[in-house]
């Protein structure tokens, strides 16, 4: 019997050792912090600002697709015969379908998740002692990302603003607080409205002392210029111009142009998205863009004939086309996977004379002032100083200096010209007619549609 | 689990014996059970030494959780599957010698895993190793070596048929391949210069392994030792698998009450790998993109390394000169207590460690295409080390008693067990080859370096309790009742109960069959029973902002939507069994299954205006929906078909099928996955969804498809997506014919896997339309070439504006049935009379051939896939395996 009490002992003894209470099935995620936690500061919410920058970098968003695809579907760019990946044949040849659609609505959609968590737990942030100014400019900073969101993913999902009057037509859902949701599309209108709301709240809000890697007032107002451009507002696309152009208005000179393509951070540079080995996000090691357009990696993107031929004798922006066994390739991105060097630039000053120099021709008795920002990039590419202008002559400009930059297929749709890809294509799509214009706005993705039952379907 | 592995009687139980497992030359233990039980389905994703194993039992349980059966080794629950963090040759199972095993069994049905609770949704494998038994010791030493061979591939086009293509392919986009100033231009010297890329890749590949093991034992001391060591060449060029590891078991009666024992084992594996995915970088996959006329080495015998015409790098010089290596060190060991408290009254603690440590290390040279295309200092060297710790604890008490008639057995316990995992990742920047493997210093060269680390860990608490009775040996019943914590789960929803009940009934033993002589046995056994699947993230419940950074500033971003009420998948399976023996010479079972799995762990799609977002496929979040049943019969059979005069023929058969159904989804009735697979309510889960192939037009050789009007249409934008099949067989077959003579024995087994279609996304290269991106394989060839030609090739064009193949083709989908010659052994035992002349006490030789034989019409190199995705990445053909082994007794 004592050895039956003894074992007992041991029994019991067992059950302390390696019994074990609730708390040993607590475990929390060592590496994270919980959200309520994470953005109940100052500290916190000013940190988790760069973390809203992230989805910019990835390849579904300017990482690669938001810089080639308005491309490869243009009159700019088509399909190598001579070198590939065998990637952009389907978006060549404009074969899009709920299945294959740009996967940017998903990624834009994060990034927005990431601004309005933070949006939201400003109001009762422990402030820490810091000022609603720079609180402010913490919302600004996060607004700013959510506007160039919004706009993205109008431009990609929804029909130009011109479409219908009113700008009536199917936008994108607008969200402003993180749920798992179904809710249905915005009209354009109403999704212009919010990326100029947030964009007007980061122009007032912001300063230039991070320009061009993060958020800047300059910024606001440059991206501002673009969406009043796109929604026809000559005036106040004129005004957003103006004001970006007072914070920063340089442009390299004709001699510094080529090389000003392997400046990190350049005097043009308003807002730019830095891709350096070792950050992470960085798509596949490296921004995939670039690899797509350059001979020294995949290089399955060259340069049309109709592209090349607007290049003349002079022009600065031709001496960086080369020839490539019979194809033309713009070496605008060294595509070495030299992350450090091919960042992609959302907009810089150039672009904004351009923007400025269309609002200013579209608006009664601007010809001249317009006439000036064109020269302001004619002679600084090579060219001759013109003494009169024409809108074609802007467009023309806007298309040798934006090439490759992610602009060419918004700039035909959003003012109602038809598409015509050149005489070199060998799409079956060669044309497409403003009027016969299913094929001028993505599907929205099917896996979309298929969890939320309140979308519709642009028509197929 | 502390119980000591009895047979029960009432369950549905797959033994695999040491007889069965001895003389298979397989890596792993779990590669040994294909074909020789029921119900289970085994499929080396890569056909590599060391590489992982996916182990299907009774069709899959599950969807979105994990689902591989336990592993129970020596009454403790092991790590399985794959811990590296680059590659997917880290499988824990392969540091376990199969030589040390006594026997393998699979718990198919509830009632027999329900003591397992929780993690046997998906069915459990006990292994048990060989222990000591009272008597003179034992040596035994084993000898094996062999070769692995591909075989001849003669898949691939060769320069002259690829150029044919490419010209051809030229005409017809209307462009003139021979002028010379065209950018269409074909030099027809590129025909003088034919490189077989497969045969670049490839080799036969050798293997050889030895063991060397000790038992004995008196009355208190029991031992087992082993040492063994085995070599492996994989048929990739460069890769390898080697392992070397002991084991020791031993078992001490202290006194008449107290006893304590241990099996340890200590493994240390060596590989070197390569991409297994269905990237060009898998070297089989790269041998298809890269073209025949472009040389491996220049002429001073350097390396090519760029591809780049195929986007790709030189494959052979990314195998040589850009190492994938990983090592590892195993202990896995527990030990014991038992005291009998009372006569029939025990108390048993036992404890134990499972503890990997795995490194793996990655060069990637500074000459790479990678790293001259896309590195800003070529030529990067990342170190991996990481570790995985289990540690388990059980207590159980137990009593055993028998009145009259009746015996009653009754067990209750306490498991616990902890499993934590982390890693430590380094990569540098700007490594040259000539420094490529020292040590830190390598981390301080002009790129910089990158530093990482992540760690995990779960925990689970049981308390279990079984109770058995039997009346006269000849009605038995069995009930358990389990409840168990994982730490896994939301807040409030930690826990679930299991349990399950069965009866058996020994008809055989009834006085109405008792004096029947043809009948040797006959037992029905009902059983039913739920077990819990908790196979998810560890953290998944959480709400969590995770790191991030942007530039070189740290920040947190938002993660995952906390689900406090995430909570157990169960599953519930009736089951029924009848076994019989008939007239001395025919033994089996018959048995039949239902399977119902309900809140199933499944990842509901949901909007993308959330923010959640997955990088491949459709966003979803993992709740507790979704049902589905599994539903088959198994068969094996056991026959003496001729014993006489020393002569035996003996015949095995085992049968299984099971058919999948989605009960519901939740959310969808149908869910498109967003790559091929469509989901739909009141099928089987995972049909394939593709587009719609309508052949070859005959007048212009141009693909057809089916539009969503059901008209015929050339472009591949318009086409429709139909449904093609699911990858599950009807059913699958083992048959085995044993002939024996003295010492003389020779077996055939026979495996047939019958129906479920296959899904080849290679041929995607293979028969693409695009000759100017990949090579090719021979099917290409019987492209159209005149109005009138009836083929299924359509011919080639180059910048194809009808639109390029996409992967989601109905034309990679064919019939997946094959019947494979899976093993010939021939073996002799020496008399032992002949034997003890030279102080042995047994020699067995035998010889081996696997793989020998297979007929299929897949149009793929080996049909022997997954089942659960049906989807073959790459062509790795199971190797045909030869070997020889001699074992000796001392």
């Amino acid at each position: 019997m004592k050895k039956v009490v003894k074992s007992l002992y041991i029994l019991v003894f067992g059950l302390l050792l390696f019994g074990c209470g609730e708390d040993f099935l607590t475990l929390e995620p060592p590496k994270d912090v919980a959200q309520n936690v994470y953005l109940s500061t100052f500290t916190g919410a000013k940190n988790a600002v760069y973390a809203v920058y992230v989805p910019l970098q990835w390849g579904s968003y300017y990482g690669e697709s938001a810089v080639t695809l308005p491309e490869v579907l243009s009159d700019n760019v088509k399909k190598s015969f001579k070198q590939g990946s065998g990637r952009y044949i389907s978006e060549y040849q404009f074969n899009f379908s709920p299945e294959s659609a740009p996967n940017l609505w998903g990624k834009a959609y994060n990034m927005i998740a990431r601004a309005n968590n933070i949006i939201n737990a400003l109001p009762s942030i422990d402030k820490e002692g810091h000022t609603d100014a720079e609180v402010n400019y913490i919302e600004a900073e996060v607004r700013f990302l959510r506007g160039l969101a919004y706009f993205d993913l109008v431009r990609f999902y929804g029909q130009s603003y011109i479409y219908t009057n009113d700008a009536s037509h199917l936008g994108v859902p607008i969200v402003t607080k993180t749920e798992i949701g179904k809710p249905s599309r915005n009209k354009v209108a109403e999704v212009y409205l919010q990326v100029m709301s947030d964009l007007e709240f980061a122009a007032a809000n912001l300063s230039n002392a991070e320009v061009p890697f993060l958020a800047s007032k300059v910024a606001a107002n440059a991206l501002l210029s673009r969406v009043y451009l796109y929604m026809g507002d000559w005036a106040k696309a004129e005004i957003a111009a103006t004001a970006a152009l007072a914070d920063k208005s340089e442009v390299y000179l004709a001699s510094e142009w080529a090389d000003s393509w392997n400046v990190t951070g350049g005097k043009e540079s308003i807002f730019e998205i830095e891709n350096k080995p070792g950050y992470p996000n960085v798509p596949g090691g490296g921004n995939t863009f670039a690899a797509m357009f350059s001979p020294n990696a995949y290089g399955d993107l060259v340069l049309t004939d109709d592209v090349y031929a607007i290049f003349t004798a002079g022009d600065v922006r031709g001496d960086i086309i080369i020839d490539d066994e019979g194809e033309k390739r713009c070496m605008k991105y060294s595509g070495n996977g030299s992350t450090d060097i091919d960042n992609f630039i959302v907009i810089r000053t150039s672009e904004v004379y351009l923007n400025r120099a269309e609002a200013r021709f579209k608006q009664p008795g601007k010809a001249s002032l317009a006439l000036a920002d064109l020269n302001m990039i004619r002679t600084n590419r090579g060219l001759p100083f013109l003494l009169t202008t024409t809108l074609s002559d802007i467009e023309l400009e806007r298309r040798r200096e934006l090439l490759l930059e992610g602009h060419r297929f918004w700039d035909i749709t959003r003012k109602g010209y038809d598409l015509d890809r050149g005489a070199d294509c060998y799409a079956l799509i060669k044309t497409i007619p403003y009027a016969n214009n299913k094929k001028l706005v993505f599907p929205i993705p099917a896996r979309e549609v298929n969890a939320n039952p309140n979308i519709v379907q642009n028509p197929q | 689990m502390a119980l000591s592995v009895r047979r029960s009687c009432t369950g549905s139980v797959s033994v695999v014996s040491k007889e069965q497992l001895q003389n298979t030359p397989a890596s792993s233990p779990e590669k040994a059970l294909q074909g020789i039980a029921s119900g289970i389905t085994v499929s080396s994703t890569q056909g590599a030494p060391g590489a992982n194993t996916e182990i299907r039992i009774r069709g899959i349980g599950t969807i979105n959780a994990g689902s591989s059966p336990l592993y129970v080794i020596d009454g403790m629950p092991i790590s399985s599957g794959d811990q590296t963090y680059q590659s997917t040759w880290g499988n824990h199972l392969s540091l376990i010698n199969p030589d040390d095993i006594e026997s393998i069994s699979v718990l198919k049905d509830a009632a027999s895993a329900a003591i397992y609770g929780s993690r046997a949704a998906n069915g459990v494998i006990i292994i048990t190793t060989k222990r000591g038994k009272t008597g003179k010791p034992k040596l035994t030493f084993t000898l094996q070596g062999g070769f692995n061979s591909l075989g001849n591939m003669d898949d691939l086009l060769n320069s002259n048929e690829l150029w044919t293509l490419q010209h051809e392919a030229s005409i017809n986009a209307g462009y003139n391949p021979d002028d010379p100033t065209s950018p269409h231009y074909l030099n027809p010297d590129l025909k003088k210069t034919n490189v077989d890329w497969f045969d670049a890749v490839t080799r036969d590949a050798y293997f050889k392994k030895a063991e060397l093991s000790l038992s004995g034992g008196n009355e208190n001391d029991k031992y087992f030792m082993s040492f063994s060591y085995t070599k492996n060449e994989g048929n990739i060029i460069s890769t390898s698998f080697d392992r070397i590891s002991g084991r020791f078991n031993y078992d001490h009666k202290v006194n008449r009450r107290i006893s304590i024992g241990t099996s340890t084992t200590l493994s240390y594996g060596k590989s070197q790998w390569y991409w297994a995915d269905n990237s060009y970088s898998n070297p089989i996959n790269g041998a298809i993109t890269i073209f025949p006329w472009r040389k491996i080495k220049d002429d001073n015998g350097d390396w090519l390394w760029n591809m780049s015409e195929n986007g790709n790098v030189n494959t052979v010089a990314h195998l040589e000169d850009s190492p994938m290596k990983n090592n590892s060190l195993k202990i896995l060991g527990n030990g014991y207590m038992n005291i009998e408290i009372l006569p029939g009254l025990n108390f048993r603690q036992t404890l134990g460690v499972d503890n990997t440590d795995l490194n793996e290390e990655y060069y990637q040279n500074e000459n790479h295409y990678w790293s001259v295309a896309f590195a800003t200092y070529p030529g990067e060297l990342m170190k991996n080390n990481s570790r995985n710790t289990r540690l388990y604890s059980s207590s159980t008490l137990g009593y055993k008693k028998s009145v009259g008639l009746h015996s009653f057995e009754a067990l209750t316990g306490y498991d616990v067990e902890k499993n934590d995992w982390n890693i430590f990742q380094a990569i540098a920047y700007g490594v040259k080859e000539d420094k490529q493997f020292l040590d830190m210093s390598s981390f301080g060269s002009e790129g910089g370096a990158d530093l990482y680390q992540d760690l995990s860990s779960w925990a689970m608490v049981s308390y279990f309790g079984r109770v058995d009775y039997n009346f006269n040996r000849k009605y038995y019943a069995t009930t358990s009742l389990r409840r168990d914590g994982s730490s896994r789960f939301g807040k409030n929803k930690k826990f679930g109960n299991f349990w399950s009940g069965a009866f058996s009934w020994r008809i055989k033993e009834e006085g109405f069959l008792k004096d029947i002589t043809a009948i040797n046995n006959m037992k029905l056994t009902i059983g039913y029973g739920t077990s819990g699947n908790d196979q998810i993230g560890d953290y998944e419940s959480r709400g969590v902002y995770s790191p991030s950074k942007f530039r070189d500033y740290n920040s947190f971003a938002p993660n995952r939507i906390a689900r406090p009420d995430l909570s157990w998948e169960k599953s519930a399976t009736t089951n029924i069994a009848l076994e019989f023996a008939l007239i001395d010479r025919i033994s089996g079972k018959l048995e039949v299954f239902n399977k119902k799995t309900t809140d199933m762990l499944f990842g509901v799609p949901v909007s993308e205006t959330s923010g959640l977002v997955d990088p491949v496929k459709p966003a979803t979040l993992r709740m507790n929906a979704a049902s589905m049943t599994n539903r088959g019969v198994e068969v094996e059979l056991h026959t003496k078909n001729i014993a006489a005069g020393g002569f035996m023929w003996e015949t095995d058969l085992t049968y299984s099928m099971f058919r999948n159904k989605v009960l519901d989804m939740v959310v969808n009735d149908t869910i498109y996955d967003g790559t091929a697979y469509i989901h739909i309510k009141g099928q089987p889960y995972q049909q394939y969804y593709v587009h719609d192939f309508a052949g070859v037009d005959p007048g212009n050789g141009l693909a057809m498809w089916w539009d969503k009007k059901g008209n015929i249409t050339y472009s591949k934008g318009e086409a429709r997506d139909t449904k093609a099949g699911s990858p599950y067989p009807d059913f699958e077959m083992g048959f085995t014919n044993t002939l024996s003579f003295k010492g003389f024995r020779l077996s055939a087994f026979f495996y047939l896997r019958f129906g479920g279609e296959i899904y080849t996304f290679y041929r995607r290269y293979g028969e693409g339309d695009d000759v100017f991106g990949f090579t090719g394989t021979k099917p290409r060839m019987d492209r159209w070439q005149k109005p009138g030609d009836m083929t299924a090739q359509p011919k080639p064009i180059k910048g194809n504006p009808y639109g390029a193949d996409a992967w989601d083709n109905e034309r990679w989908i064919s019939d997946g049935s094959f019947l494979r010659l899976k093993d010939v052994t021939f073996s002799y035992t020496i008399p032992s009379k002949l034997c003890r002349k030279i102080n042995i006490d047994g020699i067995n030789v035998f010889v081996k051939g696997q793989n020998l034989w297979t007929a299929h019409k897949s149009g793929t190199l080996d049909p022997e896939i997954d089942i659960v995705s049906g989807y073959i990445a790459s062509p790795y053909p199971a190797s045909k395996t030869y070997t020889i082994g001699l074992s000796m007794n001392f």
